[in-house]
């Protein structure tokens, strides 16, 4: 196989990537050699030479423990546990969140065999600490909540303050438009006014 | 060739960047499989939750093809369960057991119209323990495994007998175990001691 076959094989493995749009981007690198491909195979190296797995929250940076385990200014009396790092980069988007994290690594799934001892569970319940708030930040899905229900019998009785993100009509949402399983949940988490 | 029927989400399994397939538990066609375009998107996530009814057009050039679905949602079960933990176990237990144990495309009317008895109980959430140990009887009943009508009135005894014969009759043939939200449930109920009420009025259903 040709270098150039082997550049366009690996291009198409990205997700939103086929062989043929892989063709055009490996064209479109040979054609911008300085500028993009060179650079980009720099960093490719090198992110895959630092980046690591944190060992308290499994983020993935450079550091160990990451950035945000780091950071002195973060409140370590929340810790909010989210199924992915999208999830964990999403949540920091919001700036909404300046605790911590523990990122599970999935969810419990009965059809995928699944169980506790394949998340991080067990290493999230040695994290823990007593009047700590735990925020159960997993999907609204059937695996999702089955995990979050897991989480939270095992930390009863750890003095944790347990709490979930809650679930109902998205920002700009219109109710028309809304599934009926969306519109449930918000109906039953309805609050006063 | 293509049909039109009613069914509950069993397990819905992603492939590729944006389809999924889906298995459903189909009234008269029995466990169906079939592709559906855009299942992985946000909207389409939320109706392929395990438990939901949905109403399925299968279209395929022959039957034993893959083919694909499109659906529409009629009642979204699993959304009104996620905040009983005990109940939605209960769900992704029936569910899991189902894509575990029965054959592909062959109809059980008589399960299926316990299936629909048993998430009625589960929505409704009053007396459901008792409705899901008589479901898996009538389970171990489509798959040839019949037992005695009202052979255990206490669900707890009732549901380590059920779990005893899947687990040897249907599951570990398969090189598989009872489903792990079908053992936590167990142990859960087991835990709930006198609170669990008896099967007796279960089983007339």
């Amino acid at each position: 196989m040709s270098e150039l076959d082997a550049l366009i094989e690996l291009l198409a493995k990205l997700p939103g990537l086929g062989p043929r749009s892989a063709r055009r981007a490996a064209l479109y690198l040979l054609k911008r050699r300085e500028r993009l491909m060179e650079p980009l195979a720099a960093a490719l190296g090198e992110a895959a030479a630092a980046i690591r797995t944190c060992s308290l929250c499994g983020n993935l940076d450079t550091g160990e423990p990451c950035a945000i385990c780091r950071d002195p200014e973060r409140e370590a009396s929340a810790i909010c546990v989210v199924e992915d790092v999208a999830d964990l980069w999403a949540l920091e988007r919001t700036r909404a969140f300046r605790g911590r994290y523990h990122v599970l690594g999935g969810t419990l799934s009965a059809l995928d065999g699944v169980g506790p001892e394949d998340l991080t569970i067990a290493r999230l319940l040695s994290r823990l600490e007593r009047g700590q708030e735990l925020i159960l930040a997993l999907g609204a899905t059937v695996e999702g909540q089955t995990t979050a229900h897991y989480i939270a019998e095992r930390v009863a009785g750890m003095g944790v303050t347990v709490s979930r993100l809650a679930q109902g009509v998205p920002i700009g949402g219109e109710l028309d438009y809304l599934d009926d399983g969306t519109l449930t949940a918000a109906l039953k988490a309805r609050r006063a006014l | 060739m293509q049909w039109v029927d009613r069914g509950f989400v069993l397990a819905a399994r992603p492939h590729g960047e944006s389809a999924a397939v889906l298995e459903l538990f189909t009234s008269e066609h029995g466990r169906h499989l079939g592709l559906v375009y855009g299942g992985q998107s946000p909207k389409r996530r939320a109706s392929l939750q395990p438990g939901n009814a949905v109403e399925a057009k299968w279209r395929g050039r022959l039957p034993e093809h893959l083919g694909s679905f499109t659906l529409e949602l009629l009642f979204a079960h699993a959304a009104r369960l996620l905040d009983e933990p005990l109940r939605l176990l209960a769900l992704s237990a029936a569910m899991a057991l189902l894509s575990a144990g029965l054959p592909e495309c062959e109809p059980a009317p008589d399960l299926f119209a316990a299936t629909q008895g048993l998430l009625a109980a589960l929505d409704e959430g009053d007396r459901w323990a008792p409705h899901y140990m008589v479901w898996e009887h009538r389970l171990l009943a489509a798959l040839g495994f019949g037992l005695p009508r009202g052979v255990e009135s206490d669900v707890r005894a009732g549901l380590r007998l059920t779990g005893r014969i899947l687990l040897r009759e249907v599951l570990a043939p398969q090189g598989r175990g009872l489903p792990a939200a079908r053992k936590r449930l167990a142990i859960l109920l087991e835990r709930a001691g006198a609170e669990v009420p008896a099967a007796s009025a279960a089983w007339a259903r």
